[in-house]
């Protein structure tokens, strides 16, 4: 139902409204700039802001390419309709389960994710390293610097009988004995291990430096025995191959790969330094000690 | 549970060196009265232990770690502080927890698992990790399951009643990253039996993929009982699968690379086979002295069983043989097997016999010692090792201990070292699933041989 307004009210109003008059300022060119801009922020973020909705999920051709294609690869077909309509829904429902871990924060603290996350973050870094230029001067040089680790050193091939729980120097001589004159010392004493083309620091790590020693220095076919850190032990020393200095022409793919290697690690590690400048880092020091140890121990 | 579910339970302590010793103020850890508690209260049912744990990919390999844990305030190493080719020290240790409680004649059996969670960095379809395998792509425990006789309607089915059964008999063994897929492990005893005989049984076992069931014999978990004087005959046939391994890394092992042997990380070969004798002595006494006994915690900067309580350790645990293909022969149509046998004369004490197979050779760096024994797995874990104390500056920072050197390059992340491993130095070192792949074990478990007279192996029937 609709109401007459007195007349008397009416033209009150109207002639009101025919009072009104815009500020001059409102006619300025840089306000019609400002609103307009505005708009167009008000228009943009509402767009955006339903695209990137947290409570809008799309199942789009994307998730249908990648359920098709793990099916393909597991079943050897596509999918039929149905089936491509289930694996629709366990990706809504992990989608699902996704967002809501996302937001009750699963990911923090999470030590897998963490590997994960660094994992990508330098694959993305990486993929931004560049290879540096070279030359033959500059392969050569690295060769030199590094030349201890192309170099040859001189290799052992030994055997060892072991005296099963004897290493006393007296009962390893007369093993050694019994085993010079073709005896294998009865069934449960020997065991053979082969030792083939051991460089000298290996035989220095697993027996100690005099053993090293005298075995560089026997002569070759006997047995003979040999006092280790550990005890004693019956060992015969069949060839000793001479030590050999690597020539960079031959190794030159190698070195190259070297080098490329230890510069696009320098790059990476310059990269992840240049990223760190915008933290404030706390460091504690810290001193090595379990791990030193240990590995102390193991050179012993 | 041995009460109400005596035959379906069983309970096998997974990962048991992780969390550290035994803690009494709180609900973690174990030590060999641990063991012996759940064995002596249910012996149908606490009748193992998972020394070789999973998680093998992961940046701690077996999430074994030096200052693990947090007990009351005190970081605490898992015991042992690492895994050693990737097995506990329980385990792994000869003349340790494990033989300690074999010397005592207990049914107590060495399991391994894949402990799958996830695959770390990777997606699930990725064949690299830098977490966890998928059950069987690595560690395998293989288990003799025999048929039911009563079941007529299922007798060709596997059921997992008559896996628990095969499982709580001790006939089993545990191999990675398929080193071995077949093994048969005979003692053989009387008039009838020699070596020639042990043999033979055991290469048709392992061809048929079937039990030694020969009077006169007995296998893993199972106990011969001799008259004194006996001579034992003893025979191992395993089988060095050819071909490609589950790995997916095809260049060569950089462990063994450091001491010049070439072979691609999916070709493992066996290197060598050790038994391992330790005699039997009898069950302890609950409340004795040498009942209890807590792995030291300082083992990995100062192993040696000097310092193990007596209640831990089987001191007459040692190699007796080691075999390797100068010593073992292969069959004739099929090398994928290796046969090995030996005697053991005129026994006068009961005593046990078990293997031990890897593929890296004695004295290989940061992998094995100048006896063949794996070294901790330290020197290619790349986690970082907290402080000593709860906000300690003694820390270590990721990667500080990795040794091994991995050098290959290739074309693609499967035929030279993969772009996951832990960069030192601008160099590639072994860690993660590499490692693992590497460094591969087997471990059986023991056959007892009961001597009339001596001291009887109770745990066994």
């Amino acid at each position: 139902m609709s109401t007459v307004l007195p007349t008397s009210f009416s033209d009150r109003v109207r002639s009101s409204i025919r009072r009104v008059t815009w500020p001059k300022w409102t006619r300025e060119p840089l306000f019609h700039f400002v609103v307009l801009g505005a708009v167009l922020f008000a228009a943009d973020h509402f767009i955006v802001g339903r695209v990137d909705d947290p409570r809008t999920i799309a199942v789009d051709a994307a998730v249908d390419s990648q359920a098709i294609q793990v099916f393909k690869a597991a079943r050897g077909r596509e999918p039929d309709k149905e089936e491509l309509y289930a694996l629709r829904r366990v990706w809504l429902d992990n989608e699902v389960l996704y967002r809501e871990g996302l937001a009750l924060q699963v990911d923090r603290g999470d030590p897998a994710i963490r590997e994960r996350v660094i994992f990508k973050a330098l694959s993305v870094v990486d993929a931004n390293l560049k290879p540096p230029p070279f030359d033959e001067r500059v392969l050569r040089e690295w060769f030199e610097g590094n030349r201890a680790k192309y170099d040859e050193p001189a290799r052992y091939t030994f055997q060892e009988a072991v005296l099963a729980g004897e290493n006393s120097e007296g009962a390893v001589r007369a093993f050694v004995e019994m085993l010079n004159r073709g005896r294998s010392g009865g069934d449960l004493n020997a065991g053979l291990r082969v030792y083939k083309g051991r460089p000298h620091s290996n035989v220095v790590q697993g027996y100690g430096e005099e053993f090293a020693k005298a075995l560089e220095e026997s002569p070759p076919g006997a047995w003979r025995a040999y006092p280790t850190r550990d005890g004693w032990r019956a060992i015969q020393l069949d060839s000793v191959t001479p030590p050999k200095a690597a020539v960079f022409d031959e190794l030159r793919g190698v070195v190259l790969q070297d080098w490329m290697d230890a510069k696009m690690s320098e790059q990476r590690t310059a990269a992840v330094r240049a990223l760190a400048k915008k933290y404030t880092v706390k460091v504690e020091e810290y001193t090595a000690k379990v791990g030193a140890e240990a590995n102390e121990e193991h050179k012993e | 549970m041995a009460a109400f579910h005596p035959n379906t339970s069983y309970y096998v302590p997974a990962h048991l060196e992780r969390a550290g010793q035994f803690n009494p103020d709180g609900n973690n850890g174990y030590n060999v009265e641990s063991l012996r508690d759940f064995n002596n209260a249910a012996p149908k049912v606490a009748f193992g232990m998972e020394t070789q744990p999973g998680h093998g990919a992961s940046a701690n390999r077996g999430e074994y770690q030096v200052l693990r844990n947090s007990i009351n305030g005190v970081l605490t190493d898992s015991v042992g502080g690492t895994t050693y080719g990737g097995t506990g020290v329980y385990g792994a240790q000869i003349g340790g927890v494990w033989d300690a409680l074999l010397g005592e004649g207990r049914n107590f059996w060495f399991f391994a698992s894949s402990d799958w969670h996830n695959r770390g960095a990777f997606g699930p379809d990725d064949r690299r990790s830098s977490q966890d395998f998928f059950p069987g792509e690595y560690q395998r425990t293989y288990v003799m399951v025999r048929r039911d006789e009563h079941d007529h309607h299922h007798n060709k089915q596997l059921r997992p009643q008559s896996i628990v059964d095969g499982l709580r008999t001790g006939n089993a063994f545990s191999a990675s990253g398929q080193l071995i897929d077949r093994l048969a492990f005979v003692a053989c005893v009387g008039h009838g039996h020699n070596e020639s005989s042990a043999e033979s049984a055991a290469v048709e076992a392992a061809q048929d993929n079937t039990a030694v069931d020969r009077e006169g014999c007995a296998t893993m978990g199972e106990k011969l009982v001799v008259s004194p004087g006996s001579s034992i005959a003893v025979a191992i046939v395993v089988r060095d699968p050819s071909g490609a391994s589950f790995s997916p890394y095809t260049f060569d092992n950089p462990s063994l690379a450091q001491v010049g042997i070439k072979q691609a990380l999916n070709m493992p070969e066996l290197d060598h086979i050790d038994v391992i004798r330790g005699m039997v002595s009898g069950y302890k006494a609950p409340g004795a002295a040498d009942y209890s006994g807590q792995w030291p915690s300082d083992w990995i900067r100062n192993p040696g069983l000097a310092n193990v309580p007596a209640g831990a350790k089987n001191t007459t645990a040692a190699v007796i043989k080691t075999f390797n293909d100068h010593t073992w022969a292969t069959l004739r149509h099929d090398n994928e097997f290796k046969v090995m046998t030996f005697k053991i004369e005129n026994v006068k004490a009961s005593q046990y016999v078990r293997l031990r197979g890897t593929n890296m050779p004695a004295n290989v760096p940061f992998e094995t010692d100048a006896n063949g024994n794996p070294l901790s797995d330290l020197f290619t874990n790349a986690t970082a090792v907290n402080p000593t104390v709860n906000g300690g500056t003694d820390g270590q920072p990721a990667g500080a201990n990795l040794k091994i050197p991995c050098k290959a390059v290739g074309s693609t992340e499967f035929d030279g070292c993969p772009s996951h491993m832990f960069v030192v130095n601008g160099q590639k070192m072994v860690s993660f699933d590499v490692a693992a792949w590497s460094d591969l074990w087997f471990y059986s478990n023991p056959i007892y041989i009961e001597v009339r007279g001596s001291t009887t192996v109770a745990g066994v029937k």
